[in-house]
């Protein structure tokens, strides 16, 4: 890496930590911290049929949307998530009780 | 952060590291509180009294930095260094491009790859985020 890249990059790393300080505890106040895990999957029976199990296989309409992998679904599940998450700390969700906690911790 | 790595410098590399520090301190020409409140507490950590602080501090314009690090030659140890210096020119939000410059010139004095400063400032910085946002949540004075 050059010299100046370098510098870029790492001035592009800074960021005003009391701005950074208020945005994790606007996380943390929010619902998203704290989502509850995935629902796990069917326990399947030896004694079931594979129709029992799993259903029919269904025929894809011919517009029907490609399938995606486990990985795909998690990677596109993951940047709902995310996108979601951005867009309340951006509504400043409990930013009332965030604002009276900088006041009293930034009394002088 | 953690102190253990200090109790393995020697006296040169201890005094290395401090000069390095006032160095960097005064690099973008100005001192705040908090820098001069880590400097101090740096001082008392690396077990140097004051008189050779004060020493050093009243000396910081004329330490050559890269001639500093060459005193550095325990790959722990300059890994460390960097780590400071991230932490002392992150603390007061201004990143100086005379502060950044004795960062690489130090790094690079030392073997330490281009990469790994990278990481360890991203690294610094959420952990400086991390405990003031726990200073926060705690009301902590220190915060």
């Amino acid at each position: 890496m050059d010299r100046e890249s370098l510098k870029r990059t790492l001035k592009e790393q800074a960021v005003p930590l009391d701005e950074a300080v208020r945005q994790k505890i606007n996380y943390l106040l929010s619902d998203d911290a704290f989502a509850p895990a995935p629902e796990s999957e069917p326990v399947v029976d030896d004694n079931m049929s594979f129709a029992d199990a799993f259903g029919s296989v269904p025929t894809p309409a011919p517009t029907a949307k490609p399938t995606l992998s486990p990985l795909q679904e998690k990677a596109a599940s993951f940047a709902e998530h995310k996108q979601s998450m951005a867009e309340k700390i951006a509504a400043l969700r409990g930013i009332s009780d965030v604002s009276a906690m900088y006041a009293r911790h930034n009394k002088p | 952060m953690d102190d253990a790595y200090i109790r393995t410098l020697s006296l040169d590399e201890k005094l290395a590291f401090l000069k390095i520090f006032c160095k960097l301190i005064k690099a973008d020409g100005s001192i705040d509180a908090e820098e001069i409140s880590f400097l101090k507490s740096m001082a008392a950590r690396y077990g140097v009294d004051n008189a050779t602080m004060v020493g050093i501090i009243k000396s910081a314009d004329s330490i050559d930095c890269m001639a500093e690090a060459r005193h550095i030659t325990n790959r722990q140890h300059a890994l460390e260094l960097i780590k400071e210096l991230c932490f002392l020119a992150n603390i007061d939000d201004d990143l100086d491009d005379n502060e950044l410059d004795i960062v690489i010139d130090v790094a690079r004095v030392m073997g330490v790859e281009d990469d790994r400063v990278v990481l360890i400032n991203r690294w610094v910085l959420d952990t400086l985020i991390l405990n003031k946002t726990g200073n926060v949540i705690l009301e902590r004075d220190n915060g």
